[in-house]
């Protein structure tokens, strides 16, 4: 059984809720349809035409940031004649509500800035289309219109929240591990990366790096690594003495070697588009100088009669 | 096709020289590697040359990576020629032997500074662990060149021989068409045109694949761990079997590929001939068939063959030397049993011969001796009973006792042959009926075979014992399904002085309806036999199998050859082989 002062509290919540969400409900990701918003013109004779269409950019950029809101164009001419139109004797809630009707929009937004005693008056309505409702009016004084700018993003984050923090790039670092001996493991975590040299682009953060070999002491060090800088750290592997086995590691390798040691020097990402010929290539040392193309290697069997070896065999 | 090669990412691989070698004065080059495995992990190594393990020092190693994009570039390769490239695919636990999943391996590579847009492409073959790989074979070239187009409805709408492909609507192709041969070798010099369909088709992609199909033939091990294939048919005809245009073809461990073998004075060799391996890299064929035209009846395998369709020669093979050495028999024999008694000797037991208009099976042995690289063969002990394909195996170290079993249409199922005294005996059997056919032994067991000639039939592997006269068997419990495998002629390889086997293929069915069946079993001659998982992709009777035996391809087994039937249609050779990774 509920407790007899509980159920008016939940109902008068639930009042709340319903006015909220027939006002100016918040876009959210759980929207499943946009919102779509009439963003008008700034009104105001005193105002140069570039501090209008600046305002306008700024609200038009506002309503941009909330994803669930789909802004509508506004009506490329005169506002009056808009109202002739409507047959609106003033511009008021219902020719408001009958200008986002005309152009297919659930919320209107009109701001219109005036003059007194020399300070700047924006005014900023919010109407409902549906309820052909102002929701929101208020008038705003400033004396320079920067600070209206500041003002009317502000009246939008009141009426339709904070909106989500644009998701910002961040450059990634590389990081380039060497290790004096050819065959070392490295790991990134549990991930491999490569032996004895290898080099990953990472989103900035701390990482921690894992070098193994059989024969040898392991080394795990912390390391961070910061958006477009190189992290460079070199290891220098430890013997465990007595370890003579299989898996005795080679020597480590040393300027003076002369055989063929070829290591892995860095990977870079790039994506195919129309085939497996446009490839990307990106290089971050090493010589850039090399012959390209001269050899495809591929498992599949139907493209297996493009194998030069095929070429003049029995028939 | 389109939409595959649009959803290709590519994860480029640069790869550079580290401190120690000078890669100013090394050329390098750039090679591209197309995935098609699901391997979470997968590492990339060339070696020089053909590596002997995958610990052999490597040129390039891309390092275990996570297998991330369809297209990878590899770049910063040394410039030379007879590369080998070895790709190894592992499961999501990482790069460790224990979770590989697959190896790729294919030699012969060459990277070479070629222009751009000038891109050789090198198939590298996978073998995927526990189970088969088929190598590439009737490739339909058409498909492969076909055009992706907006839309088409007709040929006014793609190019001269071409034809408007709409049956994967949205996706319009327009696909090279053909009526004859000639109008395929502008895709592919040695393409033929699939008249019925219009396609033009690769049938075999040889060097990755045989160059022509070898049914009844025989392969072999060789020393060096390769796989010889020796002799069988190729078709001619729906039905009529020709032997084929090169007697010897070899499957070369070291680079994956096949080539063709040569060996002076080697005589036309057809199939169903008897087979034996005397020592390293020499083989005796004797007999066999070198035309024939096999169908499928109510009744089973119906083979038919003119008497000059039966070969008399015994031929010596010493694929080491190149050459072929050949004797002549008094008389014609197909499927004879041959058993090997020394390095330069061996027995001939039974098989058919050309008697009036057919053929009948014979109890007629030779006993020969190779000298001076010829073989000089001398009437032996005469049967108890007449055999036609008939296992013949030694009991004794010196194989002065022999074990003829099967084959015998009359009854007596066995004999022991005593070379020393020159006699045979019939021994009473106990525990297995009076006959069987096309058996397959592996040691002693009798792993499969059937109980009519020319069909399959319900077969149960049993363990033989023989003494006291008596040949005893003891059926192998843990055998399942091998029913399936009452081959008529299957597939099998022994290795060694211990005995492991694997039959792959043959006759499936006991009543009415029989097809051939893919499937493949192991036995370890010692009383277990057992099918595996995995099967055929091409069904296949009187196909051939032998092990590989080097490199890093080694302990994998090379299925080849063989007959195909579904039902009352014809018999057609298989083209291609198939690889097992146990």
């Amino acid at each position: 059984m509920s407790h007899p002062l509980r159920t008016p509290l939940l109902a008068l919540a639930l009042v709340w809720v319903s006015l909220g969400a027939a006002g100016f409900a918040q876009p959210s990701a759980a929207h499943a349809v946009p919102m779509r918003v009439l963003g008008l013109h700034v009104d105001g004779e005193k105002l140069s035409a570039k501090d209008r269409t600046d305002l306008f950019a700024v609200m038009q950029a506002k309503l941009r940031l909330y994803p669930d809101v789909e802004l509508k164009n506004p009506p490329a001419g005169e506002l009056t004649d808009e109202m002739i139109d409507l047959e609106c004797v003033d511009l008021d809630a219902t020719c408001l509500a009958r200008l986002g009707k005309k152009y297919e929009a659930d919320k209107v937004v009109h701001v219109e800035v005036s003059t007194t005693a020399g300070r700047q008056v924006m005014r900023v309505r919010f109407i409902d289309v549906a309820l052909v409702t102002i929701t929101r009016d208020r008038e705003v004084k400033a004396d320079k219109v920067i600070e209206l700018a500041f003002a009317l993003e502000l009246e939008v984050e009141t009426v339709f929240g904070k909106p989500p923090a644009p998701v910002i790039a961040e450059k990634p670092g590389l990081l380039v591990i060497d290790v004096d001996s050819p065959d070392a493991i490295i790991q990134l975590g549990a991930e491999y990366i490569g032996t004895g040299t290898a080099t990953s682009e990472l989103a900035p953060g701390e990482y921690t790096v894992r070098i193994t070999q059989k024969g040898f002491q392991d080394i795990i060090k912390k390391l961070v690594v910061k958006g477009g800088q190189t992290t460079q750290e070199s290891f220098r592997l430890v013997a465990i003495v007595g370890d003579l086995g299989p898996g005795t590691p080679k020597k480590p390798k040393g300027k003076d070697d002369d055989e063929l040691d070829w290591v892995i020097w860095a990977i870079v990402g790039a994506v195919v588009v129309g085939g497996a010929v446009a490839v990307v290539a990106l290089t971050t040392g090493g010589s850039d100088d090399v012959a390209r193309g001269p050899a495809v290697l591929g498992i599949d069997g139907t493209s297996a009669w493009r194998d030069p070896a095929t070429i003049g065999g029995r028939r | 096709m389109r939409s595959l090669c649009r959803s290709l990412v590519a994860m480029l691989l640069t790869l550079g020289c580290v401190s120690g070698c000078d890669s100013g004065a090394a050329e390098v080059g750039v090679a591209r590697f197309a995935l098609a495995s699901d391997a979470a992990f997968f590492r990339l190594r060339i070696f020089k040359a053909a590596p002997t393990s995958l610990d052999a020092k490597n040129l390039f190693d891309t390092s275990c990576l996570q297998q991330q994009s369809r297209t990878y570039e590899l770049s910063n390769i040394p410039l030379g020629e007879g590369y080998t490239v070895v790709y190894e695919g592992f499961s999501a636990f990482g790069c460790n032997a224990g979770d590989a999943v697959s190896l790729g391996y294919r030699g012969g590579v060459a990277i070479t500074s070629g222009k751009a847009g000038a891109l050789p492409y090198y198939h590298i073959q996978i073998y995927p662990r526990g189970e088969v790989a088929t190598l590439p074979e009737e490739i339909n070239l058409s498909a492969s060149v076909a055009r992706a187009v907006d839309f088409c409805e007709g040929p006014a709408d793609c190019g001269a021989s071409e034809v408007c492909y709409d049956a994967g609507k949205p996706e319009y192709w327009c696909v090279p068409s053909c009526a004859t041969d000639m109008d395929c070798r502008d895709i592919h010099v040695r393409a033929n045109c699939d008249v019925a369909a219009g396609w033009c088709t690769l049938r075999s992609p040889f060097p990755l694949n045989l160059s022509e199909p070898r049914a009844f033939g025989a392969a072999a091990t060789l020393s060096d761990g390769d796989v010889m294939f020796i002799g069988g048919f190729r078709q001619d005809g729906v039905g009529e079997l020709l032997p084929t245009m090169h007697p010897l073809e070899r499957f070369d461990s070291q680079t994956g590929l096949f080539v063709a073998a040569t060996v002076s004075n080697a005589p036309p060799i057809g199939g169903d001939f008897g087979f034996a391996p005397l020592g390293p890299d020499r083989f005796v064929t004797v007999g066999g068939f070198v035309r024939e035209r096999l169908e499928w009846a109510e009744g089973g395998l119906v083979l038919t063959t003119e008497s000059t369709g039966v070969s008399a020669d015994v031929t010596i093979w010493d694929t080491a030397a190149g050459t072929a050495t050949v004797t002549t028999l008094p008389r014609s024999l197909a499927r004879p049993a041959v058993a090997r008694i020394a390095p330069d000797r061996f027995f001939v037991a039974g098989g058919l011969v050309v008697s009036g208009p057919g053929l009948e099976a014979t109890r007629a042995t030779s006993v020969c001796t190779v000298s001076a690289g010829a073989p000089v063969c001398e009437p032996g002990p005469t049967l108890q009973h007449p055999r036609q394909g008939a296992a013949a195996t030694c009991l004794d170290a010196g194989c002065n006792q022999i074990l003829l079993l099967g084959g015998n249409p009359g009854g007596g199922l066995s004999e022991l042959v005593d070379l020393a005294a020159g006699t045979s005996t019939s021994l009473e059997t106990n525990g297995f009926g009076d006959k069987v056919f096309a058996p397959v032994l592996c040691g002693l067991d009798l792993v499969a075979g059937s109980n009519e000639l020319a069909r399959s039939t319900p077969f149960q592997p049993v363990r033989l014992t023989v003494a006291g006269g008596i040949v005893t068997a003891t059926p192998i419990v843990s055998a399942p399904m091998t029913t399936f495998l009452a081959a008529v002629t299957g597939s099998d390889v022994a290795f060694g002085a211990t005995p492991e086997c694997y039959l792959g293929g043959g006759l499936a069915g006991s009543e009415g309806l029989q097809t051939t069946t893919g499937r493949i079993a192991r036995s370890d001659g010692m009383g277990v036999v057992g099918g595996l998982g995995p099967v055929l992709a091409r069904p296949r009777m009187g196909g051939v199998a032998a092990r590989i035996g080097g490199g890093v391809l080694a302990g994998r087994i090379l299925f080849a050859g063989g007959v195909t039937l579904a039902g009352d249609g014809p018999v057609r050779v298989v083209r291609g082989a198939e690889v097992l990774t146990p």
